[in-house]
């Protein structure tokens, strides 16, 4: 941004002397920066001769007033839809998922492990003095817990304690969700956050009067509470999410090498890499590659239902291959996946309901894809349908 | 719980920009900047009201004078324009032609420093009464005094006269365009 700042000061330098003359010490600046390059020396002697016909051309042609109107057409479309949607006060949505998946080149008919079953089944929460409870099955009074959180029936954690505003060292808590299994958390400023099977967040008891600070590995559905004044910052392993506006609904995604943003209502900068941050727009998806720490965000559009799709208990591929089907069969079942023989690689796209049960799943995929399937107590084992 | 939006771009050393007037004004300008990256007029009107809908939303960090909120603006369209051609690359509807040389950083320090000069000068001229501004024309185009009577069918001294007038004018509506240089450094 300075950089660009920079140029706009050198255009102003160029109008003026162009218009009326310098006087010596704006000389001295634009010729001191003619004559850093050619490069310069060329975009200032391309500016000698305007046609001002040209000028006349190039910025009056178009008629301000109605793209004016256009513009505010647009936001007042854009304000009732956001007032439809937000119905669950001002709000942001943030989906994060975190799982990196290992693929080593093996070899024909070679039994490999796709995704293994989770070393754990319970939810579990680490309390601010670094022991861990299990709140798997919530029994009144049972389960110790921090101070201002509360555990409910039905998968739900929440924090009510107010957000103390005076400076201090923050609380944390970790919240570990297993494979097959989701979560409901509501933190201590109102935020709400569905976390899918094999995730875990990290947050504070209660906030502070600085930002607003969490951290995720997995996935998470994020509806984060409006504060201007103390913005909410979700850190990944590769990228971090900083909500600039409310409604809205983000989406990081970090599958198969890539994470990601999805945003739907509102206003948020990623960054990444070396200091690398861009702001995108509702149904714009930005990626970041796991690999390459020097690759940079790439914002394009997206279809944002599909990548919200499991937060409403559907699962939705556009082009996923069978390897990601099956690996993401793997998180919310949680079942190993072992592939008995080679297949070749097959794309499908399509919507299911994730209430039906494992086998009902399987069967629908495998009458549409190559390969067949056997569950035998918590393992699936994938071969190549016979002729 | 959605307040209204504001009307009005808050710099943080207290001045405040109308926002109506910051779009119309730049409207033309930024438009045309895109036209370096994209030929599509339809593409370059949607990029450019998209840029200034991340800049009308109130919640963005406020910007410290109207400089950043221009170079905002820049990058902004820049990387719009560059995610677009990206995207149509991937769906092979752009030749190699776009590749390379639109995602350097001495094509941006070009299209801008151009861009904004041309932008500047033609809003100067545009404050002057139309025969001092015909005067200004042919000056720019690098005719000599002489040259513009003749052209102009008038006295040299007319020609000199317009100038002065020209100058003085020009002068005061770049008084404030300096004052924001001041700032710059």
């Amino acid at each position: 941004m300075k950089e660009i700042s920079r140029y706009l000061f050198v255009a102003k330098l160029i109008c003026k002397e162009r218009v009326v003359g310098l006087d010596d010490s704006e000389r001295d600046q634009l010729d001191t920066w003619r004559g850093e390059s050619d490069k310069r020396e060329r975009i200032f002697s391309s500016l000698q001769n305007i046609n001002v016909d040209e000028l006349e051309n190039r910025y009056e042609g178009i008629d301000v007033d109605r793209k004016w109107n256009n513009f505010k057409d647009l936001q007042s479309r854009k304000k009732r839809r956001v007032r439809m949607s937000v119905s669950v006060a001002a709000s942001v949505c943030l989906l994060i998922t975190g799982a990196l998946w290992l693929w080593i080149k093996p070899s024909e008919d070679e039994r490999v492990v796709l995704a293994e079953q989770g070393k754990q089944n319970n939810v579990s929460l680490v309390l601010a003095n670094g022991e861990t409870v299990d709140i798997s099955n919530p029994q009144k009074g049972k389960v110790k817990l921090d101070q201002g959180a509360k555990l409910y029936e039905g998968k739900r954690l929440e924090y009510t304690r107010a957000d103390s505003l005076r400076e201090r060292e923050l609380e944390y808590n970790e919240l570990i969700v297993p494979k097959g299994t989701f979560y409901h958390l509501v933190l201590s400023d109102g935020t709400k956050v569905w976390l899918n099977a094999d995730s875990r967040i990290k947050y504070p008891v209660s906030f502070g009067k600085g930002k607003r600070e969490v951290s995720l590995h997995g996935e998470g559905f994020f509806e984060v509470s409006k504060d201007t004044a103390r913005p909410f910052i979700v850190s990944t392993d590769r990228m971090d999410v900083k909500v600039l506006g409310t409604t809205f609904d983000i989406n990081t995604y970090e599958d198969e090498g890539m994470s990601y943003v999805v945003l739907v209502e509102g206003l948020v900068e990623v960054f990444a890499g070396k200091g690398e941050s861009r702001i995108i727009t509702p149904g714009d998806i930005a990626k970041v590659n796991m690999h390459d720490v020097r690759a940079g965000i790439q914002v394009s559009k997206c279809d944002v239902e599909h990548y919200t799709a499991w937060k409403e208990g559907n699962f939705s591929f556009r082009n996923a291959s069978l390897t990601e089907i099956l690996k993401r069969v793997s998180r919310y079942y949680d079942v190993t996946i072992i592939r008995e023989q080679m297949f070749e690689e097959e794309y499908y796209t399509g919507d299911l309901s994730r209430d039906v049960s494992l086998e009902s799943l399987l069967s629908v995929i495998e009458s549409s894809t190559s390969v067949s399937f056997k569950v035998e107590r918590k393992i699936v084992y994938v071969q190549k349908k016979r002729d | 719980m959605v307040r209204e939006r504001e009307e009005y771009i808050k710099f943080s050393d207290g001045k405040v920009l109308v926002f109506e007037h910051f779009f119309k004004e730049n409207f033309p300008k930024f438009n045309a900047f895109t036209s370096r990256f994209i030929d599509d007029p339809y593409v370059r009107e949607d990029i450019v009201q998209e840029a200034f809908i991340v800049v009308w939303s109130k919640y963005l960090k406020t910007f410290d004078s109207e400089v950043t909120l221009q170079a905002f603006m820049y990058r902004t369209l820049r990387n719009k324009c560059l995610d677009y051609i990206r995207h149509e690359k991937i769906k092979e509807r752009y030749s190699s032609e776009h590749s390379g040389e639109h995602e350097t950083n001495d094509y941006l320090m070009q299209s801008i420093i151009d861009e904004e000069s041309r932008f500047l000068i033609h809003k100067a001229i545009k404050t002057l009464t139309p025969q001092v501004q015909i005067v200004i024309k042919l000056h720019l185009e690098g005719k000599k005094n002489k040259e513009i009577a003749e052209e102009m069918g008038i006295t040299e001294t007319t020609v000199k006269f317009h100038k002065s007038v020209a100058y003085r004018e020009l002068y005061k509506s770049l008084e404030h365009l300096l004052l924001l240089v001041a700032v710059v450094k």
